[in-house]
C-alpha cells in the first residue's frame, strides 16, 4: 500500500500509523519496501501463487469497525476489508489484534501475501495459532507462562503486579495479540516483526523478558495499577523511543538456553493443567448450573423469544441451523465446529429459517435441560438471583428468597481485593 | 473503586474514559488490544473524594473464567451500547449475564446508549432502554463522548450510587444478614473513601454546567 499514490496523504491519520513517529515517509517508502521484500522469505511461509480471496467470505461488523479503526482511506480499508474477511472465515473466529497485523503487514505485502502470512500466524505451531480468538485459551496459557518467567528471573515483582491487579493475560495481550503495534514506534516495530517472521512464538517471549528487563526497576518502585500499566504499555507518559528501541535491542541480543522453547512447551501444560484447564471446568460446570437454575425457575427468564445468536460465538447472527446437532451457528463458526468433528458434513444443514429452528430448539431445551444446558448456556439469561445462589451456596437461601441480583454473599476472592484496595487507598 | 467499562466493540468505550479522564475525543482511535487503564477523582456533595479506578477493556473479548480477571475487584461496572446500532443494545443482556457470572455479586451497573450525538441515526429508543434498564434493576443514561453531554454524570452517578450504597452499608452494618438490606459486601475494608488526596489522580472538576 505504501506504493499507492496517495497513500500518505489518505493515512496520515491512520490509527495504526500513530507510532510511526517519523519513520515512514514518501521518501523512506523505497527504502522500507527493499526492507520489507525479504521477509516471506525469511519467515519461511509457503506462499500460493494461486491464491484466491474467498468472495463469500462473510465481513462481520467488528471487522467494518476494526477497518475503520486501522485506516483511515478507502484503498486500505477495503484491501483490510478482503484480507480479514477472508482469513475470519477461514479460521472460523476472529481476534481484534488480527486487524492490526494484517494492516501493519499491508503496507509493505501484496494483499494476497498478507492473507496467507497471517493465517500461517494462526495454524504454523511455532507461530501463534489460537491467539486470535474471542476466547483466546492458547494465548492466556502462554501469558500466565510468561507471568511464570518474570516470576522466575525478577524475583517478587511479578506477585507484587499480581497483587495489584496487573496480570500477564492482561498487559501481555499489547505484545502478544497485538504484535507490539500499540506499543512499538516504527523503526523498532519493523526489527520486532523481523525477529517475530523467523522466531515466531519464541521471540514473543524474548520480548516479553526483555521488557521486564528495561522497566523492571521503575515497575518495582510504582506504587499504583496506573503507573504499572503506562510502563508496560510504554506509554509516552513514562517511556520514549530510546526506551521502546532498548526493549526490542534487549530481545535480539538475550541469548537463551537451547531448550528455550521446550522450557515454554513444558510451562504451557504445566499451567494449562494446573490453572486453566480447571478454571475452564469450574465455568462450564457453573454455566450448566446457571442454565439449570433457569429452567427450573420454569424456564419464562426474560431473553428475547425473537433474538437468536450463532450458538459457537454467541456474536454473530446464525446463517445455518444443523437439524442433527439442532443448533443454530454463523458463518465463520461452521467450519469449526466442523473440524472439532461436533458437526459434521453429511449431518442435515439448512440456511432457511434458521432463527425459527432455532427459537424451537431452545423451546425444547428448556424441557430437556442436561442434554443442552452447556451449549444453551449463553443464550439463557437468568432473571433471578436463582443462578447466583446455586453458586455462591454459602448464601443460597437469603439471595433467591429475595429474588434480587446483588445477593449477600461475597467470595473469598473479593476479601483478598478489598484487602489489595485498603493497601492502593494507604 | 474500580468501575469496568463493558460493552460490544467500537461501542465508543475508551472514548468515554479518554473524555471522563482527559476530557478528550478522538473519531479516530485505535481499537483497545487488551486493557487501558486511567483514575479520577470526583468530590461528591457533601465533600468526600471519590477516586476512580477506571478499566477500559476490549470489546470483543467475551471474558469467562479465564479471563474474569478484569472484573475481579470492581463495584460498578458501565455497559456501553451504541445507539445508532442495534445490534450492540441486544447484546447487552449477555454482558449482563457476563457481568453475573463473574463479578461480584453487589456490583453496581449502569446501562449507557453512546453516541446519542447521531440522533439521525438512532435505532435503540431511549424508552427501550429505559424499560430495559428498570426490569433489570441498573440505572440508564444517554451520553456522547463526542460532545461531552452526559459523560460527567455518568461516571459520577454511578460513584455516587457506588459511595451511598457503601455508606448506608456501614451505617445498616448491625443490620447485616437480615436479609432484606442486601449488604453489599460482607467485609467492610472494601469501603474505600479517600478524603482530599490527589496523588496521581488528575484534580477534581466541577460536574458541568447543561
Amino acid at each position: 500500500m505504501l506504493r499507492h499514490p496517495t497513500f500518505f496523504e489518505d493515512e496520515a491519520e491512520a490509527p495504526i500509523l500513530l507510532l510511526n513517529h517519523g519513520y515512514l515517509t514518501p521518501e523512506s517508502a523505497p527504502a522500507a519496501l527493499a526492507r520489507t521484500s525479504t521477509w516471506v522469505a525469511s519467515s519461511g511461509v509457503t506462499i500460493d501463487p494461486n491464491f484466491a480471496f474467498d468472495d463469500e467470505a462473510p465481513v462481520t461488523r467488528i471487522i467494518e469497525r476494526d477497518v475503520e479503526r486501522a485506516f483511515c482511506g478507502e484503498v486500505c480499508q477495503a484491501a483490510l476489508t478482503k484480507v480479514l474477511a477472508h482469513v475470519g472465515h477461514k479460521v472460523g473466529d476472529y481476534g481484534q489484534g488480527m486487524s492490526y497485523a494484517a494492516g501493519f503487514l499491508l503496507m509493505f505485502l501484496e494483499p494476497e501475501v498478507v492473507a496467507q502470512l497471517v493465517l500461517a500466524f494462526d495454524q504454523e505451531e511455532r507461530y501463534i495459532p489460537g491467539y486470535w480468538r474471542a476466547e483466546a485459551v492458547k494465548f492466556n496459557v502462554d501469558a500466565r507462562v510468561l507471568g511464570a518467567m518474570v516470576g522466575q528471573f525478577f524475583g517478587p515483582l511479578m506477585g507484587n503486579l499480581m497483587e495489584k491487579g496487573v496480570l500477564p493475560q492482561n498487559f501481555t495481550q499489547k505484545w502478544f495479540v497485538g504484535l507490539g503495534i500499540q506499543v512499538l514506534h516504527y523503526e523498532a516495530l519493523m526489527t520486532f516483526w523481523e525477529n517475530f517472521l523467523v522466531q515466531g512464538y519464541e521471540w514473543l517471549f524474548k520480548f516479553g523478558l526483555s521488557m521486564f528487563m528495561v522497566v523492571g526497576e521503575p515497575l518495582s518502585q510504582a506504587s499504583t495499577t496506573a503507573q504499572m500499566y503506562e510502563l508496560l504499555r510504554l506509554d509516552n507518559a513514562v517511556a520514549n523511543d530510546d526506551i521502546r528501541a532498548a526493549a526490542v535491542q534487549g530481545a535480539v541480543e538475550m541469548e537463551v538456553e537451547g531448550e528455550f522453547s521446550s522450557t515454554i512447551v513444558n510451562l504451557r501444560h504445566h499451567i494449562y493443567t494446573t490453572e486453566v484447564k480447571p478454571a475452564l471446568d469450574a465455568a462450564a460446570a457453573y454455566a450448566a448450573e446457571a442454565a439449570a437454575a433457569d429452567a427450573a425457575d420454569g424456564g419464562d427468564s426474560d431473553y428475547d423469544e425473537d433474538f437468536v445468536d450463532c450458538a459457537v460465538c454467541e456474536n454473530n447472527m446464525p446463517d445455518v441451523y444443523c437439524k442433527t446437532c439442532k443448533l443454530a451457528v454463523c458463518g465463520m463458526c461452521m467450519p469449526k465446529l466442523v473440524a472439532k468433528a461436533a458437526c459434521s458434513p453429511d449431518h442435515d444443514v439448512v440456511s432457511e429459517n434458521v432463527v425459527e429452528l432455532a427459537i424451537a430448539a431452545k423451546a425444547a431445551a428448556s424441557a430437556d435441560v442436561d442434554d443442552v444446558a452447556d451449549q444453551m448456556a449463553g443464550l439463557a439469561l437468568d432473571d433471578s438471583s436463582a443462578a447466583d445462589a446455586s453458586a455462591e451456596a454459602a448464601s443460597a437461601e437469603a439471595a433467591a428468597d429475595d429474588g434480587a441480583a446483588d445477593g449477600a454473599a461475597d467470595t473469598a476472592d473479593g476479601a483478598a481485593v478489598a484487602a489489595t484496595d485498603a493497601a492502593v487507598a494507604e | 473503586y474500580t468501575v469496568v467499562l463493558i460493552g460490544d466493540s467500537a461501542v465508543g468505550k475508551s472514548n468515554l474514559l479518554s473524555r471522563f479522564t482527559r476530557d478528550e475525543f478522538s473519531l479516530e482511535s485505535k481499537s483497545t488490544i487488551g486493557v487501558e487503564f486511567a483514575t479520577r477523582s470526583i468530590s461528591t456533595d457533601d465533600g468526600k473524594v471519590l477516586k476512580a479506578q477506571i478499566w477500559d477493556t476490549a470489546g470483543q473479548e467475551r471474558y469467562r473464567a479465564i479471563t474474569s480477571a478484569y472484573y475481579r475487584g470492581a463495584v460498578g461496572a458501565l455497559l456501553v451500547y451504541d445507539i445508532s446500532k442495534y445490534e450492540t443494545f441486544s447484546n447487552v443482556e449477555r454482558w449482563l449475564k457476563e457481568l453475573r457470572d463473574h463479578a461480584e455479586n453487589h456490583i453496581e451497573v449502569m446501562l449507557v446508549g453512546n453516541k446519542s450525538d447521531l440522533r439521525h441515526l438512532r435505532v435503540v429508543m431511549t424508552e427501550d432502554a429505559e424499560a430495559f434498564a428498570q426490569e433489570n434493576g441498573i440505572s440508564f443514561i444517554e451520553t456522547s463522548a463526542l460532545d461531552a453531554s452526559n459523560v460527567e454524570e455518568a461516571f459520577s452517578s454511578i460513584l455516587t450510587k457506588i459511595y451511598e450504597k457503601v455508606s448506608r452499608k456501614s451505617m445498616n452494618s448491625d443490620a447485616a444478614g437480615s436479609g432484606k438490606t442486601k449488604p453489599m459486601a460482607n467485609n467492610a475494608s472494601k469501603v474505600i473513601v479517600v478524603d482530599n488526596e490527589n496523588d496521581d489522580a488528575a484534580p477534581a472538576k466541577k460536574k458541568k454546567c447543561c
